[in-house]
């Protein structure tokens, strides 16, 4: 697979030196080597992809780029064929970023969002805005990217595609004003999964855009899962994996399936199943439990039957809803419409609360653990025990001692290493944190449970922990709802997976179907002709 | 050991000993500083200070004002703030000493109406903070507000005196151990929240919800209704302060109620750097409430003017922001 790739540009003759060439660029993180000995190199007016699954050391080497991440030493970097020294600083050597978030203001207007970054560099304060110069600028701006956006709107009443090209535009304002700050000749600009929430058919309109930026001269890396598009924009890819260069290809003749091939592992991962392999006969005396019709977020009227004692895999990339599925079902993200069946039962998916889901005997197991799973300040017996706390009333008080002795239990069964069911759950490690959290749920033996990225920053002996507490849920009758992007996961833990593209079910495998390739292929494809 | 976790265990803690070494040393700190006031305004006045009539006068005269630290105290627990409680407990006790005096009203009567009051005020600020998610600092600010303006239009800026002596009997002349049975009164009060706090599951529940209201939320409790329950709660407490006030005083003055929010602000984060270290506690604020009637008291007796008081409460609730502030910081990185 390795490097045979010929550029447009080499092939026109113009070929022009790389305008920044990184070599050797290595990152370790403890026990992860993020990555390995990567070279890139972007030449000016031309534009790169940099492909690689979740985890494949893409983000570092962003991070490196825009100076949040030091690299290892060895790590060596040209600018103008001008050897420099990490870290890189953004604004002097004009790089500018674009990311999936877009970074913009929304309560302030089109123009104050771009004059905004101008103001922001120390040094600049105390100086007057020049409204109408500002607004000359702008206006010219706009016009030389042939976008049209009002300047006078507020942010937020933007559709998401002007939103876009507006972050993209500033970005090349910000660096021609580093350009002429610093006297660089060339520039770079960077743009992380920036066609992630867009329909596909404005999709080009942004890709028309990303093709005039490298027209006026700037180097462009796009780092997107989105591979048509990538295909559509780039003259060549770069592939990482496991943090390192596995692939360097030129996307003349690159196919959607040609480029996900070129991500995956070169041999499959075989799969330890037996950590979590379901029972042989798992209760039947659960309710069944479907979805019928769901509306909400960019779920588009998605129908799927939960069965219990299953784990169901939920495989799609961020924006194809999959990962609101979870928070939608627990009421914690409102659906705009469909019902919920429990047996013979049905429940307006639009008015489900969280403590109505709680009721239902829904857990979820969000991938914000701090933020959104557990109080963190609090000990690991009064997150446990939250959910059922009359249990431990005695005479009208609370038994404190009794509810401990109980955690202490809870922490043997669920293999949190703790010195104490009293300890706050900031002392603990993120595996263990997460096996509070799943043991929150757990232990009232759930109905439903809903998991988002539940190994996140977790690492490999937790993992395989939680693998088997999360079968012994399903074993006890759960229907488990797993979402990740980690397709490998999927792999090693479902008993179904369910691909999500664009807000739609556009595959339901059962157990033999299930391998790595499949996933990854339905996940990644344009949702056109993969539908099953 | 014992004080760290006494309250709602029966065993003495096993597994908890070397961490609680440390807790435990900023859990007695608040009481060692109290103690060195002591005996320093002990050396200094040895005939006034140490006298049993004067800490009579520090326990007995401060029901009101540890009544209305803990109305302030609830709705910090769930992560709210409620300004209005110094206010609602002058505009409750206003309420009762104009209808008692000026109109005539029975005395009972009147403090029921007074409680009532204070109780609708929390069902206000609960009504329009939590209806369309406003900021609880800025409505609770107006609220206050209101209140103090309302006891101004009520009394036309002057004293009401006169309030029924079977009151003040009740509240001020009655004794106990030689100490007005004020102090008991409050200490009843402490008692109900300490329980409500430590040892009821919707106590617990509030806990979450001021750790974090999403983690709450995502965990299926009721935010807003646990929310507007302490408002509810915070209104009917002051309102009840408002009852010792004038029992207390035997008239309301338009400008004491106010003046209470500063100092019970000061007592309940002071309090949260006692007993249970990092979190808001009656306990602990009760502690604080007589720490800061202690100092002012000395400092009287000293012959240091009146405006030592507004110094004192202002330096200590700046003192306490920022200990627990630091205390909080260290447990979240240790």
């Amino acid at each position: 697979m390795s490097s045979e790739f010929t550029s447009d540009l080499e092939v026109s003759g113009v070929l022009q030196p790389p305008f920044v060439r990184l070599e050797n660029i290595s990152k370790r993180y403890g026990a992860v080597q993020a990555l390995d000995r990567v070279e890139l190199s972007v030449r000016p007016g031309e534009i790169i992809g940099l492909l690689g699954q979740n985890g494949s050391g893409k983000s570092t080497l962003v991070g490196i780029l825009s100076g949040t991440v030091q690299p290892d030493s060895g790590s060596r970097v040209w600018i103008d064929e001008q050897e420099i020294s990490f870290p890189l600083v953004p604004e002097r050597h004009a790089f500018s970023f674009v990311f999936q978030h877009l970074a913009l203001v929304p309560n302030l207007t089109v123009l104050e969002n771009l004059v905004i970054p101008e103001f922001a560099q120390a040094g600049q304060l105390g100086r007057p805005i020049n409204w109408r110069a500002a607004r000359r600028r702008a206006r010219d701006l706009f016009r030389e990217f042939g976008v049209s956006i009002p300047l006078d709107r507020r942010v937020n009443e933007l559709p998401v595609l002007d939103r876009a090209m507006l972050a993209i535009v500033r970005a090349v304002a910000n660096l021609r004003r580093s350009q002429l700050d610093h006297g660089v000749d060339g520039g770079m600009l960077v743009l992380d999964e920036p066609t992630v929430f867009l329909p596909s058919k404005e999709k080009r309109f942004l890709l028309d855009l990303i093709r005039r930026s490298a027209d006026a001269g700037l180097g462009v890396v796009f780092v997107s899962h989105d591979l048509p598009s990538v295909i559509d924009v780039c003259s060549r890819v770069v592939v990482l994996r496991n943090g390192q260069l596995v692939a360097e290809a030129s996307t003349h003749e690159a196919t959607p399936e040609s480029l996900s091939q070129l991500m995956l592992p070169a041999s499959l991962r075989t799969v330890a199943r037996d950590v979590a392999s379901p029972e042989e006969q798992p209760r039947t005396t659960a309710l069944p439990i479907a979805v019928d019709g769901l509306v909400g977020g960019r779920l588009r009227g998605l129908s799927l039957n939960l069965e219990p004692g299953t784990i169901l895999g939920v495989a799609g990339l961020v924006g194809s809803g999959a990962q609101e599925l979870p928070y939608l079902l627990f009421g914690a993200q409102r659906a705009r419409g469909g019902r919920l069946k429990i047996g013979d039962g049905a429940h307006p998916l639009r008015d489900l609360t969280p403590p109505v889901a709680a009721a239902l005997g829904f857990g979820l197991v969000p991938a914000d653990r701090a933020g959104e799973g557990l109080a963190t300040g609090l000990t690991i017996a009064e997150n446990t025990e939250i959910r059922r706390l009359k249990r431990y009333v005695k005479h009208g008080a609370l038994r404190r001692s009794w509810m401990r002795r109980e955690v202490g239990k809870v922490c043997v069964e669920y293999k949190v290493k703790t010195r104490s069911p009293n300890a706050r759950i900031v002392e603990l490690s993120g595996g263990n944190q997460q096996k509070v959290l799943i043991a929150k749920w757990c232990d009232a033996n759930p109905r439903l449970l809903l998991l988002h990225e539940p190994t996140q920053g977790v690492d490999v002996v937790a993992r395989d922990e939680i693998y088997s507490l999360l079968r012994k849920a399903a074993n006890a009758g759960a229907a488990i709802v797993w979402v990740t992007t980690d397709f490998e996961e999927l792999v090693t833990v479902s008993d179904r997976v369910a691909v999500l593209v664009d807000g739609a079910l556009t595959a339901d495998l059962a157990s033999e179907q299930i391998s790595l390739e499949t996933i990854t292929r339905l996940a990644l494809g344009s949702s056109a002709g993969l539908a099953a | 050991m014992a004080v760290a976790d006494a309250p709602g265990t029966t065993e003495a803690g096993d597994v908890e000993v070397e961490r609680r070494s440390s807790t435990w040393m900023e859990s007695l700190a608040l009481p060692a500083i109290w103690i060195v006031l002591i005996i320093v305004f002990a050396i200094a006045e040895p005939g006034s200070f140490l006298s049993s009539e004067n800490a009579a006068n520090v326990f007995g005269s401060n029901a009101a004002l540890l009544m209305v630290a803990i109305a302030a105290l609830l709705p910090f627990v769930v992560g709210d703030f409620d300004f209005s409680v110094g206010a609602v407990s002058g505009l409750s006790a206003m309420i009762i000493a104009d209808l008692n005096v000026n109109h005539h009203v029975g005395i009972v009567l009147a403090c029921l109406i007074g409680v009532a009051i204070g109780l609708a005020t929390g069902g206000i600020n609960a009504a329009a903070i939590l209806t369309f998610e406003t900021d609880p600092f800025i409505i609770t600010l107006a609220t206050g507000t209101i209140a103090t303006g309302v006891v101004y239009a009520i009394s036309d800026s002057d004293t009401v005196a006169g309030t029924s002596q079977g009151l003040t009997q009740i509240v001020f002349n009655d004794e106990l151990l030689g100490i007005p049975l004020e102090f008991y009164f409050g200490l009843a009060i402490v008692a109900i929240a300490w329980y409500w706090m430590r040892l009821t599951p919707s106590g617990q529940r509030a806990l979450f919800v001021g750790q974090s209201r999403e983690v709450a939320r995502l965990t299926g409790i009721r935010v807003k209704r646990v929310r507007a329950s302490t408002f509810l709660a915070s209104g009917l407490i002051a309102g009840l302060s408002g009852v010792i006030a004038v029992g207390a005083a035997g008239s309301a003055d338009p400008s004491s109620g106010p003046a209470l929010l500063l100092p019970a602000f000061a007592a309940a984060f002071l309090g949260m750097t006692t007993i249970e270290p990092g979190r808001f506690n009656a306990i602990g604020t009760t502690i604080a409430v007589f720490f800061l009637a202690t100092g002012v008291d000395g400092l009287q007796l000293l012959g240091v003017q009146d405006w030592i008081q507004d110094i004192f409460y202002g330096g200590v609730l700046v003192i306490a922001v920022t200990a627990s502030r630091l205390l909080q910081r260290q447990r979240l990185t240790r």
